[in-house]
């Protein structure tokens, strides 16, 4: 038998002997949160014996620790809408807004149906080993009141969020985008009293942050707690911040399946489903110059932000490649870095929970691995209590959970006629995006003819389609749009809709020919390029910006001109490092973030700012 | 990881300390700085006046200025943000979310195991102090009154607010707050009949007995901060410790 450990970032095995469990079970849930609470829940509704180990002396993770207590997205359907339901009664002692849960009571529910099935609750506890045969998981050793137990399992669930127990295992893990290893950036959810005494909060993205460099983690925890004020003049009171941060994205991990982005996007489909989750594909973070080339093909270029998507989640995404009793549920999956961010909401996790405990059920009782169950029990089990399908009738499309608008499906199997009628609007981005996926060289010469249109948008969006689908017949247009640089946006979403410009600058990086390289030079390196007059006239608006004190416009002009820059100094052997380095370092530096912000060098998007230079430094 | 000292748990005692004695650490296995009032919304007029001590002093003049501290009282479910901005500004050692799940001595200093994220790593000090506190049998729920309505509740003490209140719920013993919390509910007759709701409450459960500090036979010193007769009177005793 091995002990496997991890000791300062790095995996460790022992050989030990005679073990002596002081426990056994036949599930063992690490992580009594969102998902872990509901995988603890439904494998012992179906009869497992179930040990649920949480580090927190509180049950419930992120929607109650972390007071993520709304829905945004994620599908309904599964046993939570029955606590949410039996919570329900109690509302009226509670000061929580009516759309939104209530923390305490989403707890004390979940805490009722795991005591009323018999879970044992192993509360302010953590694993600090896996005991394997080969391998196969057998148990964990974990620190509790003081002193260490072993806990002998015939299943293990990692629900641990960020992956804790994962990391102690034989499988590779990953963290962060392939650009420059960063996740998602992490928040801190305040509660607040309004002046009629009811909540409302306050949910800023606080920045990056490896939750695997303690100190590093604690000192951004400390300082986003620190930025926090309430405003006494609008006569909001502070209730309290959520006393664990809100991290949305950790390690992933090498599955018998992995769910990508590319998949999501392109449409690939798994042949055998967990479940199907629901959201946008939102990374959080501003620095989209640095994002990888496909999102940017979605986020950026076609404009496509609040599209909300239903994921098929791959079944083997949850099984670490080669392992045998273990699986996860929650964030830690086998997925790559974009994909995590849309399988990640409260109700997803509630239904990925209860769908995991299911199987896992089913295997320990046939006695057979996870992967080797009945699939289609397994799916006519799931389907029963509701948390397997989700609405079928959601596959793409713009999904205004605020109820301002109603539901938009898109289809991107557009004819010709609909992608140039599309292309003719402020909201273009579906048409791009068709253009994109499906668009033959028919296509191709319709949008070629176009090109020539005299109205306001046909022309230019003529261009950016053709551009993403790999062709430079529109790039005197693209150049017009960086020479002629605005600060019109798109219109396409509720929020995050990008500047036409930023995007005809981040094609010309990957279309331009070495003449554009004087073009797009002045937005990154001339001092006077910041008094245009496009810099100035737009206020902080949440359709293209939640960011206060911060020149957006101005950011993501510099930032994509910048990484074009580089793509093209690259492509035609000109040299500008020297440029970069001088310009991004120093007192050019400071004055830069100046420019672009007046937040202080603690807070979130100034990190971000400053990252972003760093990265130009060292990649430049 | 070497240090002059460790102190496992965060609080007032601690920061004091750790800014008059360089080279110190303080590990604490919850994300809060503050999991002993601001934690359980205790100490809302314990000692809430300006102590001597020159950081103590400090402290409560930034606690004023937030606006934490007003006419003898502390705005205790207020407090979290308000000391990341002392710690932040003075710049000292927490670790958080680390659990201290082995001490021993080594030579004329301590060995400390931890665990956290970064899995299990060993730090070693000259001075190791405890101020971890045993969970208890009580835990405080932080209400909104309306028109000086008080809940018939046994245990119902001024808040920051006029219109608010503190509700100390006791249990006969030891209790683990899942369980505690669940008790809440019983409480919906009285508190519908006030008009009152529930604004927050305990992330942690209070109450063991208090003791004085003592040094074990370890050598390790042992401290309950909430002993001390508030926060301010902790961070002083940390600030003059010797």
């Amino acid at each position: 038998m091995i002990l496997s450990v991890l000791e300062n970032g790095v995996r460790r095995e022992i050989p030990v002997s005679n073990v002596k469990f002081d426990y056994s079970c036949d599930l063992l849930c690490v992580g009594v949160g969102a998902a872990g609470g509901y995988a603890a829940l439904a494998a012992a509704r179906e009869g497992l014996e179930v040990i649920a180990v949480e580090k927190d002396a509180n049950v419930g993770g992120m929607p109650v620790n972390g007071r993520v207590t709304f829905y945004y997205y994620g599908f309904s359907g599964g046993s939570f809408e029955e606590n949410d339901r039996e919570g329900k009664k109690y509302r009226d002692i509670f000061g929580t807004s009516p759309d939104h849960n209530n923390s305490d009571l989403m707890q004390i529910m979940l805490y009722k149906s795991l005591a009323k099935q018999g879970v044992r609750i192993v509360s302010h506890s953590v694993v600090t080993g896996v005991y394997f045969e080969g391998k196969r998981v057998v148990g964990a050793r974990i620190f509790q009141n003081g002193k260490s137990v072993n806990l002998r399992s015939k299943m293990l669930v990692d629900s641990t969020s960020d992956g804790h127990v994962i990391r102690m295992c034989p499988v590779e893990t990953y963290l962060g985008r392939g650009t420059d290893g960063k996740t998602v950036p992490f928040t801190i959810r305040c509660e607040m009293l309004n002046g009629e005494g009811r909540y409302c909060y306050n949910n800023s993205d606080s920045g990056y942050c490896n939750q695997y460099k303690a100190m590093e983690f604690s000192q951004k925890i400390i300082n986003a707690h620190a930025e926090r004020r309430h405003n006494p003049e609008k006569n909001i009171r502070l209730v309290a911040p959520a006393p664990i941060c809100g991290v949305r994205e950790g390690v992933r991990y090498k599955g018998e399946e992995t769910l990508t982005y590319s998949d999501i996007f392109l449409e690939n489909y798994p042949e055998k489903v967990l479940f199907y989750a629901y959201s946008d594909i939102d990374k959080h973070g501003h620095d989209l110059a640095l994002d990888e080339e496909l999102y940017q093909n979605w986020w950026v270029i076609s404009n496509l932000a609040t599209v909300t998507v239903r994921i098929p989640v791959p079944f083997g995404a949850v099984i670490p490649k080669g392992l045998k009793g273990i699986v996860t549920a929650g964030r830690c999956l086998s997925i790559d870095s974009y994909s995590s961010s849309a399988v990640r909401m409260n109700r997803d996790m509630f239904r990925m929970g209860e769908c995991v405990g299911i199987a896992s059920a089913m295997a320990v009782k046939s006695g057979c691995d996870f992967d080797k169950i009945d699939y289609d029990e397994f799916v006519k089990k799931a389907e029963g209590y509701g948390c397997y399908s989700g609405d079928k009738s959601k596959k793409m499309g713009f999904d205004d959970q605020a109820g301002k608008q109603p539901y938009r499906p898109v289809d991107f199997h557009m004819g010709h006629e609909e992608i140039i009628e599309t292309l003719s609007t402020d909201r273009p981005g579906p048409a791009i995006w068709a253009a994109y996926r499906y668009g033959d060289g028919a296509l191709a010469e319709r949008l070629v003819e176009a090109l020539g249109d005299k109205g306001e948008y046909l022309r230019y969006n003529a261009a950016i389609a053709l551009g993403l689908m790999g062709r430079t017949d529109g790039i005197g247009l693209l150049r017009e749009l960086v020479i002629n640089r605005s600060c019109f946006f798109f219109k396409d979403c509720r929020r995050s809709n990008q500047f036409r410009s930023c995007i005809a600058i981040c094609l010309l990086g990957r279309l331009g020919g070495k003449e554009d390289i004087d073009l797009l030079y002045p937005i990154v390196f001339d001092d006077g390029e910041f008094e245009r007059e496009l810099y100035h006239t737009l206020k902080p608006a949440y359709i293209f910006s939640s960011l206060e004190n911060c020149n957006y416009v101005l950011f993501q002009h510099f930032t994509h001109a910048a990484v074009s820059l580089r793509r093209l100094s690259e492509r035609f052997g000109v040299d500008m490092s020297g440029e970069f380095k001088a310009r991004f370092s120093g007192d050019s530096r400071k004055r830069i973030i100046n420019v672009i912000t007046s937040e202080p060098p603690t807070s979130a998007f100034y990190g971000e700012i400053s990252d972003f230079m760093e990265f130009v430094l060292e990649k430049f | 990881m070497g240090f002059e000292t460790v102190i496992l748990g965060s609080g007032y005692f601690s920061l004091g300390y750790a800014t008059t004695h360089e080279n110190t650490l303080i590990i604490e296995d919850t994300q809060l700085v503050d999991p002993h009032f601001f934690g359980t919304l205790s100490g809302v007029e314990s000692n809430v006046e300006k102590p001597t001590a020159i950081g103590a002093a400090a402290l409560y003049e930034a606690l004023v200025n937030e606006g934490v501290v007003k006419a003898g009282k502390l705005a205790v479910n207020e407090l979290e943000p308000a000391v990341c901005r002392f710690i932040a500004d003075k710049k000292l050692n927490v670790l958080l979310g680390t659990f201290c799940t082995a001490i021993e001595r080594e030579g004329d200093g301590y060995k400390i195991e931890i665990c956290n994220n970064e899995g299990l790593n060993t730090v070693r000090a000259q001075k190791v102090i405890d101020m971890r506190l045993e969970y208890g049998n009580r835990m405080n729920l932080l209400v909104a009154v309306n028109d000086g309505k008080i809940p018939d509740l046994p245990c119902v003490t001024p808040a920051f607010y006029d219109d608010q209140r503190i509700i100390e719920l006791t249990f006969a013993e030891a209790c683990d707050i899942n369980e505690a919390k669940l008790r809440i509910l019983d409480l919906q007759n009285e508190l519908c009949k006030a008009g009152a709701r529930i604004v927050c409450t305990s992330y942690r459960m209070f109450g063991a007995p208090h003791f004085e500090p003592y040094t074990d036979e370890n050598g390790i010193l042992h401290v309950d901060e909430t002993a001390e007769g508030g926060i301010f009177a902790a961070y002083e005793k940390g600030e003059l410790w010797k």
